[in-house]
């Protein structure tokens, strides 16, 4: 594994290649060729190897996971390879990682403008990767387009964040793989009501209802970054799956990776959550033609399976505003967008008495002057 | 046989009652036979009611009793007053008109009665209950019953003046509800302007904040993942209950039944 190459380059000119989302092929600044991820990959051969096998590694391993107990995680490869380089945020901590062709200068998610660039050791290599899809222009874009229609947002804010400096980051993942048993006992009434003389008559059924089933689950995404907000992530699912790739340094130039730093354990409870909720929902919503139901008796007993180590690609900006922190991420792949915004309270008030008083003009006219 | 005694009774309480109270004034207007009112106040208000006749030509009576039922095989207080109002001749006027005010004391039961074309227009159905609620009832509540029956004439007047006005007293003539209604408007003007604007305002608010927790993995059920193993919807029983169905009467006017009269009636 120690004779790898890594940084790719452009068997052309031998300059640097960086990976492009809009067009998913591997591009050349210096004279403009593009090669697809595979023609790299074949050119080097020893690498798409490397990645079948890899993938071919991790699916075994997948496979051969228990079926309950503790998520399974898969003993990843190390990701300390030459050609790969990493950076460390004195403010926040990230420990950000990229091939040696791509220079990162500021902080993604703390905004912090020195790295540190260093030594990459002691990290994992993922198992799976979505590529980018979409280009830094479809961020900025999406991002601009986010300000709209926001007629609370201060007009300052827009105007003094750098949307340039969005900046696309492999977010760590792990993708859940499990199922959940339920057995569920439900209190449920049906209830008609006629007329009887002078008396509505209402008649209630009641009825004690059982479910009992197994709901599966396939790669339930949890970022395992301590840095990244679990709410930013969750808002931008979902990925496609479809896309998801085994995972190459091929896919790397031109882009950060964050390395996991919270472990399949601290972000279990999370999938198991989400896992039982929809468990329960998928029971609930075969309990139909009741007027009322309310549950009894729960039991949802979780089925731990397999979990993936993925990086999944985010376009990140963060900016400060009054001391405040705001992130905001991009799905690299869909353009799902999502970022909380503060808010001008001067315009709030503004607004709230515009509203309050042009509706009070207009009641007053209908009510007493018509 | 215990009706037949019953019946026999009660007529002779009548004609009782008929004799005593004809004795210290010429009994016309108030027939008060429970014995509420003292001869003086009796008097004073006979003359009160013989005043409005003459003024409006619509006659305003007062009769008590102890019991209702014993006259006229009266099953409610309304069948009472009816048949009280026919057996003495009661109403001014070809028309007769009229407006009653009955009142039984052993269930404390009253009932406001009215006839004829100037008794129905000027006491609407709406009319009676605001006669009942604003003028005697909260008198009677506590036993005063001169003063009731004094506030009962009062709102008799008020109400043929208004209707000697060419505008009876009804939903949409009653100063008091318009200016509740006036009262409302502002309410209205004020309140749900500021609610709303709020609402909008929160919901804008709301808006600028995207970035939210999952509760759910649904997206993440494969298709044909959930497969149920036991679905069984166990029968236990029926209940019933039963509500009363209120009718509320909406618009204005009186609504007078075949013989005549329109009533209301209730317990003071
Ligand atoms: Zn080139
Ligand atoms: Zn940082």
């Amino acid at each position: 594994m120690a004779d790898q190459i890594t940084n790719y380059k452009c068997p052309a000119c031998t300059g640097p290649l960086h990976f492009s989302g809009a067009s998913g092929k591997l591009e050349c600044d210096y004279c403009g060729s593009s090669y697809s991820v595979e023609e790299i990959e074949a050119l080097y051969e020893k690498k798409d190897e490397q990645a079948a096998q890899a993938a071919a590694e991790a699916e075994q391993k997948a496979a051969q996971q228990p079926d309950e107990g503790e998520w399974a995680q898969p003993e990843g490869a190390d990701w300390a390879e030459p050609g790969m380089k990493s950076y460390s945020c004195p403010s926040c901590g990230a420990e950000l990682i990229c091939d040696e062709t791509t220079a990162a200068t500021s902080c993604p998610y703390c905004g912090n403008t020195t790295i540190v660039p260093g030594q990459l050791s002691g990290a994992r290599k993922p198992d799976y990767i979505i590529p980018f899809k979409l280009s830094k222009e479809d961020a900025v874009a999406a991002l601009k387009n986010h300000y709209k229609k926001k007629p609370l947002l201060p007009k300052v804010f827009s105007a003094q964040n750098h949307i340039e400096k969005i900046q696309g980051v492999y977010v760590p993942f792990w993708l859940f793989n499990g199922s959940a048993d339920a057995d569920i006992r439900y209190k449920c009434t049906r209830s008609m009501t006629h007329r009887e003389g002078d008396y509505d008559v209402t008649d209630t059924q009641h009825f004690m209802v059982y479910r009992a089933g197994t709901v599966e689950f396939e790669k339930i995404p949890v970022d395992a970054s301590s840095k990244m907000p679990d709410e930013n992530m969750d808002s931008i699912e979902p990925f496609d799956y479809k896309e998801l790739k085994a995972f190459s340094n091929a896919y790397l130039p031109g882009f950060l990776a964050d390395k996991y730093d919270v472990s399949v354990d601290d972000c279990a409870p999370r999938a198991d959550e989400r896992c039982k909720a929809s468990c329960e929902g998928a029971m609930r919503s075969s309990v139909t033609g009741y007027s009322t139901c309310v549950p009894e008796e729960e039991h949802v007993r979780i089925r731990r399976g397999k979990v993936q180590y993925t990086m999944l690609p985010v376009w990140m900006l963060h900016t400060k505003w009054k001391g405040k922190d705001y992130l905001f991420s991009m799905n690299g792949q869909t353009g799902k967008l999502t970022g909380d915004l503060p808010v001008s309270w001067g315009r709030f008030w503004a607004y709230f008495a515009g509203i309050a008083g042009g509706l009070a003009a207009v009641l007053a006219v209908l009510l007493f002057a018509l | 046989m215990k009706k037949q005694i019953l019946c026999l009774l009660a007529a002779l309480m009548l004609l009782l009652g008929l004799s005593v109270s004809a004795s210290a004034y010429e009994s016309a207007h108030v027939f008060d036979y429970a014995g509420l009112l003292t001869d003086s106040e009796a008097g004073a208000l006979e003359a009160r009611c013989q005043d409005a006749e003459d003024t409006y030509g619509c006659g305003v009576y007062i009769v008590t009793v102890n019991d209702y039922s014993l006259y006229y095989d009266a099953g409610s207080i309304e069948n009472f007053s009816e048949g009280f109002f026919l057996d003495f001749e009661l109403g001014a006027g070809e028309d007769q008109n009229g407006i009653l005010l009955a009142l039984s004391m052993a269930e404390r039961d009253y009932d406001l009665c009215a006839h004829g074309m100037i008794g129905n227009r000027s006491f609407t159905d709406y009319g009676k209950g605001v006669l009942a609620e604003r003028y005697f009832l909260s008198e009677f509540g506590s036993d005063n019953w001169y003063a009731g029956f004094d506030r009962y004439v009062d709102g008799c007047m008020e109400f043929l003046q208004m209707d000697a006005q060419d505008e009876p007293f009804d939903q949409n003539t009653d100063p008091e509800r318009l200016e509740d209604i006036g009262v409302l408007k502002w309410i209205v003007v004020i309140v749900v302007p500021l609610l709303t604007a709020l609402v909008v305002c929160l919901v804008m608010k709301g808006n600028m904040k995207t970035a939210r927790k999952q509760t759910h993995a649904d997206a993440y059920i494969p298709q044909n993942g959930v497969r149920m193993l036991r679905q069984d919807d166990v029968y236990l029983t029926t209940t019933q209950t039963r509500v009363k169905i209120e009718t509320q009467k909406s618009g204005g006017g009186t609504s007078v039944n075949s013989g005549g009269f329109s009533h209301s009636s209730g317990k003071f």
